[in-house]
């Protein structure tokens, strides 16, 4: 079901505003090895059932963001540590995706879909979001 | 929500199992109490403990020690505020990590520790101290004598516009939000020291009555005859003051712990979007209605024990509110160990180099954080429901000798809308971990 989320605007607003002075980078400096950026060497066709290993499997999730208003398949999405997750944004304005607590983001163009390569080594949840806009996008449950 | 300001993470939703074996705990431990529990009241207060030797007694309250702690108050201040004032307003700068992490929730476990610290090392104190021996005047005496009357409301107003800043205030974590607000409190306190004496810390002070009451569940204590002793925490809760405002400041840093795990989960988020309100009012008005469920909820228990004891005694919130105090303790270990574990230690490597020049003046700068708490959601899990449950078991251990002492006559059954109730907070800090 497509959720909205406005109200959330305002709360991440702190966050956003330090990350954004920051560069988006000092603030998760020490978190470097939570994060593993996955080869992209697989290109978008990769899928569970092309390999044999568990580690080639990717976790696709779909964000599209019209007028500040977030379309997901579910807000919180679970995975297991170290699973790749492909998150794939796209956004009707310019802006900035995050992994919040976690080194990556990613430039977002108006119109074009962005995507995000990355595993998580630290069970807990992590949100994704947008700087600009200040939207969460969804929660990753990490197992 | 700090950790929108300071953190990264969060705890994963305990397991659904777990969340029902700690309710089910808890359940059991309250019909226990009530059906078989003591009939005759045994905490004594603080006429309770076993002395500690003499020379640490003398050591801790002699003068040199008492100097000692205001200077490491007055110099940590200071340098927590030059890089406030003087450091660039970026994620590094350390003073969001040392108000809401290192302040706000390190006063819990040094209060458990070493008692009522923050009275001891509190630099608004110290600076009003300071003034008044430089003008030759007593310290304790003001121009008015503070109401009999104010009890602890002024910390309970203190404890909320804190919890609303760390919790609610739009741009929480960022540099002339914090600054504006300490400010405002500086000011507050330490004009309200000015007119009412040295004193007015005692009833103001918000740090100072968290840490105060924190300490209430300590090992340490202090006897009516001043001395130092090591004591049973229930006896030394047992000790708290009664004051007016007591149930109001329990019921804010309740309240507030709850709304915090509350506007962290999902629906939060979809309950301000659809109701269309902006976030800031959403947040005031949740954090308030937070406070005011945990409140009414308690008074209107305490009446409800009064009225089946058969007494008419008015204020008597005030005389069980101190059996609240274990279990905002439970629910601060379950919504900040990680939290705390985690941003502290960054924390305190930011400290280091408060100007974001690349300095390591505290030598803290090339430690490497200890992330491992991070990898064990099992044990945090574990941790969180036996913090919660135990919380809620010395909460109605207290409250059950209060009303054996209170109500000697009545039925045992009389405590039964309190210990409702206390169940309530349990299952409700429960259901947070879960849902959140």
């Amino acid at each position: 079901m497509p959720t909205t989320r406005p109200g959330r605007r305002a709360a991440l607003v702190p966050f956003a505003v330090m990350l954004l002075l920051s560069a988006c980078g000092a603030d998760d400096g020490p978190r470097d090895t939570a994060a593993t950026d996955i080869p992209t060497t697989t290109g978008p066709s990769a899928s569970p059932d092309t390999s044999a290993t568990p580690q080639a499997s990717v976790r696709e999730i779909e964000v599209v963001i019209v007028d500040g208003t977030v379309d997901t398949a579910e807000d919180s999405v679970e995975v297991a540590v170290g699973e790749a997750v492909r998150v794939t944004v796209t956004s009707d304005v310019d802006d900035e995706v995050h992994v919040h607590g976690v080194d990556q983001t990613a430039e977002l163009s108006a119109g074009l879909p962005t995507t995000l390569e990355f595993s998580l080594a630290e069970p807990g949840v992590y949100e994704v979001e947008t700087h600009e806009g200040g939207l969460l996008l969804f929660q990753l449950l990490v197992q | 929500m700090i950790a929108h300001g300071v953190g990264g993470r969060q705890d994963l939703p305990i397991p659904f199992s777990l969340a029902v074996a700690g309710a089910a705990a808890a359940l059991v431990v309250s019909f226990l109490v009530l059906r078989m529990a003591w009939r005759q009241p045994r905490f004594r207060g603080d006429q309770s403990g076993r002395p500690l030797p003499l020379a640490v007694s003398r050591a801790a309250d002699s003068s040199w020690t008492r100097w000692a702690l205001r200077l490491l108050g007055l110099v940590a201040a200071a340098y927590v505020t030059w890089g406030a004032v003087a450091g660039p307003d970026l994620a590094t700068n350390p003073t969001a990590g040392v108000v809401y992490v290192l302040l706000w929730i390190g006063i819990v476990p040094l209060s458990l520790l070493f008692g009522p610290f923050w009275r001891l090392v509190n630099p608004l104190r110290t600076l009003h101290l300071l003034l008044c021996r430089a003008i030759r005047l007593d310290p304790a005496v003001g121009m008015r004598t503070l109401p009999a009357g104010v009890g602890l409301w002024p910390a309970a107003a203190g404890l909320a516009a804190f919890t609303w800043l760390e919790l609610v205030a739009p741009d929480r974590a960022t540099l002339p939000v914090i600054r504006a607000w300490f400010a405002m409190f500086v000011a507050v306190m330490l004009l309200g020291a000015v007119v009412f004496g040295s004193r007015w810390f005692d009833h103001a002070d918000p740090f100072e009555a968290y840490s105060s009451l924190v300490a209430r569940l300590s090992w340490l204590g202090r006897r009516s005859d001043g001395r130092l002793v090591a004591r049973n925490p229930l006896e030394n809760l047992d000790g708290a003051p009664v004051r007016p405002g007591l149930t109001a400041t329990v019921a804010v840093l309740l309240g507030s712990t709850m709304f915090d795990s509350a506007s962290a989960s999902p629906w939060w988020d979809r309950w301000v979007q659809e109701s269309g309100a902006p976030a800031t009012l959403a947040g005031t008005v949740g954090l308030l209605a937070a406070v005011s469920v945990v409140y009414l909820t308690f008074t209107f228990a305490v009446r409800w024990v009064a009225a089946l004891a058969g007494s008419d005694r008015r204020g008597l919130s005030e005389l069980f509110a101190h059996s609240v105090v274990p279990i905002v303790v439970g629910y601060v270990i379950a919504h900040y160990l990680t939290l705390f574990v985690l941003e502290g230690q960054r924390t305190l490597v930011l400290l280091s180099d408060p100007l974001g020049t690349g300095a390591n003046w505290l030598g803290t700068a090339e430690l490497t954080e200890n992330r491992w708490i991070a990898g064990q959601p099992t044990l945090v899990a574990s941790i969180q429901v036996g913090a919660i449950v135990v919380g809620h078991v010395l909460g109605i251990v207290a409250a059950h000798d209060r009303a054996v002492r209170l109500f000697p006559l009545a039925r045992p059954d009389c405590q039964l809308p309190l210990l409702v109730v206390m169940v309530f907070y349990t299952v409700g800090g429960l259901l947070l971990l879960f849902a959140a």
